[in-house]
């Protein structure tokens, strides 16, 4: 057995030492030669007839060379060195040719992996929780309608969670993330954070363990408590040097207007692979994770949004009829509800990627059609090559080249030119999932975690092979179809080049034309769909509006308030340019783009 | 076959593996040797009636190498010429030993087997 493995081994060693292996025979060779006509030699023969003698008794050189080296290497790896040696010779002489190839094909190949990494990201891969697929999104109202319409008050929440049976666990988090702001106080001056308020059983619902330190205790998220807070895996790289020494240490925050202000301390850091805004609120990076005090929350209306995770074996289809239940019965028996809940209920992952589903995979179909149409050209453009090359494959035919052998050299030929498309297209690829990754003004889920990945690189490979053997197929084909006194005259000056090269070729121009008209179609569904994914109605024009958050300071006093605010809109009114100016103690949603 | 015309006519033809086995079985009793040795050894061995040809004694060695039953090294040989000497490696002359018992059951067992009268025999 390990023998075995060992001559495996040697073997496909041998493969890549062929030129100093092949001397070293040629030398043992002759070595045995001359020796054999020594003896012959020293028995008295004539030196022409020493030396004939030798030569039978040996029983060919080239096929004793043959035979060594076919049980020292891998034959078959051999051939494909061979041709792959023989495409790049060609390939360079023709570098034009191999170089557009290339190029279109990497065009095709990397827009290809670089929207399947997307898709991959939002559609494919499960959220980044524990048993994702147990999670479901609470949506009041059908979804529609503001922040205030589509969330729940602490007591919905609250009751909800306490009565329901068909959850393992319900939590929530606080909404309004952008009506409070957040200064990390000390070291340098005041810095602005982004901070989440959640639930305390909001990780341990999802399944999130913290890289370093704990979760929230129950007592940490009373009203009063002393403060605790979990930093972002980025937060902490960026601002703690990413030293594991910030666990149980207190930093001061100032929070405007919660009342989480004062020293905080910081019990744990999240790891990297959480990211809140990338699957509840694209676009938003969080800094800081404090607990929401559900006490300070009761009176403000509905601020919670909610997250369930069902019990085992339980459906979807029960939770939402225990729902339809449930609620009304808890609005009868508080009558300071305002509204009954009505709720929908819906996977988490279907609420995080629903809105885009369509359109990505429209788009993956035009990447897929934009592939397809790369193959048509490109086999356009191997054919042609193919017919110019007629003479050189009726001639290797005529000396004896096996169809077989032909045919695999070109799809060598083809592959090779693939993956060398696929190389660069994977360059491209990274190029634009990283550009992605890095675009807060794109509010798609999950995108900053775009990447490309070992599953995108499988793509990649898989992509590539196959077009490699779609657009080699086909001078392939017409290779095996032709016959070689046609081919011999037809790459000579002969007058017929050939009806049936036509029709192959007008064949391959009519697919592309409407492969194009395909894609021109899907592309403009694609954009219409992508427009009314963008087309929010805001209810004002926000073309020439701008927001600006802004800090004051009023000391408390309620009733300098006023004056102050009222003077900083006079201001902001008289500035050149402005038409009107208004204030709000929230800004736009950031679902809708505009940021303060 | 073309080996059986344009060689002698009486010989007998190597069955797949038996090659090895003599090449290891040269090596054993006589010590390294190069190619052509090996070659000669065997020819007189059989009495000449081996149909070998002596390249062929090449991929059977490359093949014993590189299962690391052999070694092989560039020396001088006795009349005074640059030649590759091969030799049985220490662990595996026990190999040697299970080969050989193997191929002397297989030829006890054939030739029993040939010696059984056949039906219809005249004898």
């Amino acid at each position: 057995m390990i023998d075995s493995l060992r001559r495996a081994w040697n073997r496909s060693l041998a493969v890549f030492r062929g030129a100093p292996l092949d001397t070293d025979i040629d030398a043992e060779i002759a070595a045995h030669l001359d020796a054999a006509i020594e003896d012959n030699l020293r028995l008295g023969m004539a030196p022409e007839e020493a030396r004939r003698r030798a030569l039978v008794r040996f029983g060919g050189v080239a096929r004793a060379m043959e035979e060594h080296r076919e049980a020292r290497g891998l034959p078959a790896l051999d051939v494909l060195r061979q041709d792959l040696r023989y495409a790049m010779r060609t390939l360079r002489r023709e570098r034009a040719f191999a170089c557009v190839v290339v190029l279109v094909l990497a065009l095709g190949i990397g827009a290809n992996v670089a929207v399947f990494s997307v898709v991959n990201t939002i559609l494919l891969r499960p959220l980044p929780f524990h048993e994702p697929d147990r999670l479901a999104w609470f949506a009041t109202n059908g979804g529609k309608g503001g922040l205030s319409e589509q969330t729940y008050t602490v007591s919905a929440f609250e009751e909800f969670r306490r009565n329901n049976r068909s959850f393992q666990d319900v939590t929530s988090y606080q909404t309004f993330f952008n009506s409070i702001q957040y200064k990390l106080m000390g070291r340098g001056g005041p810095l602005p954070m982004a901070g989440v308020q959640v639930a305390g059983n909001f990780f341990l619902m999802l399944g999130v363990q913290p890289s370093l330190g704990r979760l929230f205790t129950p007592e940490e998220c009373q009203k009063g408590a002393h403060g605790a807070a979990l930093l972002s895996h980025q937060f902490w790289e960026r601002q703690f040097g990413a030293d594991p020494g910030i666990v149980g240490r207190t930093i001061e925050i100032h929070a405007a207007p919660a009342d989480i202000t004062g020293p905080v301390t910081v019990i744990g850091v999240l790891p990297a692979s959480f990211d809140f805004g990338a699957v509840f609120s694209p676009g938003m990076q969080v800094d800081l994770y404090v607990p929401a005090y559900m006490d300070f929350w009761r009176t403000w209306g509905n601020t919670l949004a909610v997250v369930g995770r069902l019990k085992p074996g339980v459906s979807m289809a029960r939770a939402q009829a225990e729902s339809d239940l449930l609620f009304p019965q808890l609005k009868a028996a508080h009558k300071d509800w305002w509204e009954d809940y009505k709720s929908t209920l819906s996977g988490l992952q279907d609420r995080v990627s629903g809105k885009v589903r369509r359109s990505l995979y429209v788009l993956w179909c035009a990447v897929g059609l934009i592939l397809l149409i790369v193959c048509i050209n490109v086999s356009n453009l191997m054919l042609a090559r193919t017919m110019s090359r007629g003479k050189e494959f009726a001639m290797r035919t005529a000396l004896g080249a096996g169809r077989g052998r032909l045919v695999r050299q070109l799809l060598t030929e083809s592959l090779a030119l693939s993956g060398a498309g696929a190389a660069l297209g994977l360059v491209f690829a990274w190029a634009i999932t990283f550009y992605l990754a890095h675009q807060n003004q794109m509010t798609l889920p999950l995108l900053a975690t775009v990447r490309v990945d070992g599953a995108a690189l499988a793509w990649t490979v898989l992509v590539a092979v196959s077009v490699g053997a779609v657009f080699g197929m086909v001078p392939a084909f017409k290779l095996a179809g032709g016959n070689l006194q046609e081919a011999l005259k037809d790459g000579g000056a002969g007058m017929s080049q050939g009806r049936r090269h036509e029709r192959l070729r007008s064949t391959l121009v009519i697919s592309e034309v409407a492969l194009a008209c395909v894609l021109l179609v899907g592309a403009g569904l694609l954009m219409r769909s992508f427009l009314r994914l963008l087309d929010v109605n805001l209810g004002f024009q926000p073309a020439h509006a701008a927001a600006i958050q802004i800090e004051y300071n009023d000391g408390g006093n309620m009733a300098r308030r006023g004056p102050v605010l009222q003077e900083l809109l006079q201001r902001v009114r008289a500035l050149p340019g402005i038409d009107a100016a208004g204030m709000s103690d929230i800004g736009p949603e950031p679902e809708l783009g505009v940021r303060g | 076959m073309e080996r059986t015309s344009d060689m002698g006519k009486d010989r007998l033809e190597l069955l797949q593996g038996t090659l090895d086995l003599m090449v290891l079985q040269t090596l054993a009793g006589m010590g390294p040797l190069h190619g052509y040795g090996i070659a000669r050894r065997i020819e007189q061995v059989s009495g000449e009636e081996v149909l070998l040809n002596q390249g062929t004694i090449y991929a059977a060695l490359v093949r014993l190498q590189q299962r690391g039953w052999i070694s092989a090294e560039w020396g001088v040989s006795d009349n005074n010429r640059k030649a590759k000497f091969y030799a049985i490696t220490r662990q595996d002359r026990k190999r040697l030993a299970q080969d050989t018992a193997y191929w002397q059951r297989l030829t006890v067992l054939m030739g029993r087997v040939l010696a059984f009268p056949s039906e219809g025999d005249e004898r």
